[in-house]
């Protein structure tokens, strides 16, 4: 059960690393949110503590409800919807995962814990979409898969409070609000979501 | 010699029931669509028909178009019987994975010869498109089989099957690899994100293309053999990576209840691809190629998930 979840998680992270309609990032990241909700269900079922529950419900609602809402409004608001112009194409951005995924899983290779080396993965593959791409919502994905990262990381780390599970998931939805206005600001001043045009001055 | 003759037994089975398949999918598609559809015995008139027909060949064209579609389908029957169906064991066999592959490597360089050999435009353009998904596939069927080989240490199709029919909890790099064969299964056989197989629009057809040129008997050589080629590699997947409930025992009950299992299988296999086929469009070509280096690294994945634990 949970070796499938976790497969849902590496193939949607690997998919989302080159496509480039911002439906389709968001559609697997609401993949990947809900499996890792899950996986904190499942765990919180075998081992009979509380915490493990109540990090399920909060990534189930944050991420899987309210985070793609706020995303799927910002991008109608903005009328764009791919990313056009990729710093690292496609092609050469699954190379990059799957090779960088290769090193990681190479060098955890002592661990036998499954959940720190999806971590990693999900870890590379933000790292990547935030800095191969140009729009400020791709780039806000990225962040918010690297976030998801953390969770699964410390998932795997059994001493973490409920306060620091809790102060992640909401630091997550905090930064998705705060993304989603900034976007709207940005693309009033600049006429384009795209950080490039940060370079130019303006008054 | 029993086993050897069930094992002949068996794929002469798949086959003579390939066409019945295909006739089922086509018939699922058409009712996703929400219309009646033909009979799922319409393959076998469309082949009685063809076969009733003569051959015309192009003067322009050379001894391949003539040879051509006779080694297609020899070398596509042959593939069905390097494969498990619905019985398997550990005797020695025929059965090599990469004999398999190469196989089918004749079919695909036949083809291509074929839409070369009478100098048409069309003929041209799809070979050119066949090599260009061809190259990205290869290196992924390779993947798949040296996934195949770590996990099990054994290049028969046959033990392979044997060995991961025993197991019972399939670990993450398995459901991978499984996952990556999928997509691989839609490119070897001009499916849709990368080829559309109904249409003949000039813009969008890469195996249509290639046949093109033939007609009557070789038409129907070649739309049987690549009946059966979807099949084989159907089974392929269910036998190799998901083999639960096949036959292991020689006797009756084992055998009914693995040949239940194929079927319900297969009729699983045959949904999803319809499911597909109705719901996605096809891709541009090179859009459609970018989904190739997302499979490789699947691909990597997977083997070095497999070979580090």
């Amino acid at each position: 059960m949970i070796e499938a979840l976790l497969t849902i998680i590496l193939i949607s992270s690997i998919f989302m690393s080159g496509v480039r309609r911002i439906k389709l990032i968001t559609g697997g990241f609401v993949f990947q949110s809900a499996a890792i909700g899950l996986i904190a269900l499942k765990l919180g079922h075998d081992t009979g503590e509380i915490h493990y529950y109540i990090l399920g419900f909060l990534t189930i609602v944050t991420k899987v409800i309210i985070i793609p809402l706020i995303i799927n409004k910002s991008v109608k608001k903005l009328k764009t919807n791919r990313e056009m112009e990729l710093i690292v194409n496609g092609f050469i951005s699954y190379i990059i995962t799957g090779i960088g995924i290769m090193i990681a899983f190479g060098l955890l290779n002592k661990s036998q814990d499954n959940f720190i080396k999806v971590g990693i993965a999900l870890f590379i593959i933000g790292v990547l979409l935030m800095v191969a791409r140009k729009k400020a919502i791709t780039q806000m994905i990225g962040f918010l898969i690297f976030e998801n990262g953390i969770v699964l990381f410390e998932i795997a780390l059994t001493k973490m409070s409920l306060v620091i599970e809790a102060g992640i998931v909401f630091e997550g939805l905090m930064l998705a609000l705060i993304m989603g206005v900034m976007i709207f600001n940005i693309n009033k001043t600049f006429d384009s979501i795209n950080t490039d045009f940060f370079e130019n001055l303006k008054e | 010699m029993k086993y050897n003759l069930f094992y002949f037994i068996q794929s002469i089975v798949i086959i003579v029931l390939s066409p019945l398949f295909i006739g089922i999918l086509r018939k699922m598609k058409a009712f996703l669509r929400g219309y009646v559809g033909s009979s799922i015995i319409q393959p076998y008139y469309d082949l009685k028909k063809l076969l009733n027909k003569g051959r015309i060949i192009s003067n322009r064209s050379s001894f391949i178009t003539t040879i051509g579609p006779i080694v297609i389908l020899g070398a596509t029957i042959s593939t069905a019987f390097f494969i498990p169906v619905f019985y398997t064991s550990m005797e020695n066999t025929i059965g090599n994975l990469f004999i398999l592959m190469f196989a089918f490597g004749i079919v695909k360089m036949f083809t291509v010869l074929i839409g070369l050999d009478s100098a048409s435009t069309f003929g041209g353009m799809g070979s050119s498109r066949e090599a260009f998904i061809s190259m990205m596939s290869e290196p992924l069927i390779l993947f798949l089989l040296i996934f195949l080989y770590i996990e099990t240490k054994d290049f028969n199709t046959f033990h392979i099957s044997f060995i991961n029919s025993k197991v019972v909890h399939y670990d993450m790099a398995h459901l991978i690899a499984m996952v990556t064969f999928i997509i691989a299964i839609l490119a070897e056989n001009a499916r849709i994100p990368f080829d559309n197989p109904e249409t003949h629009l000039e813009l969008t057809m890469m195996h249509e293309a290639m046949i093109l040129d033939l007609s009557g008997s070789d038409l129907a050589c070649v739309e049987l053999s690549s009946h059966i080629k979807l099949l084989v590699y159907l089974i392929i997947l269910i036998n190799c990576f998901i083999p639960i409930g096949i036959a292991t025992t020689f006797t009756a009950l084992a055998l009914s209840i693995g040949f239940i299992t194929l079927i319900f299988k297969l009729f699983l296999c045959l949904l999803a691809i319809a499911i597909i086929e109705t719901t996605f469009a096809k891709s541009r070509l090179f859009r459609g190629a970018e989904l190739f280096p997302a499979m490789i690294s699947l691909g990597i994945v997977a083997i070095t998930l497999i070979y580090i634990l």
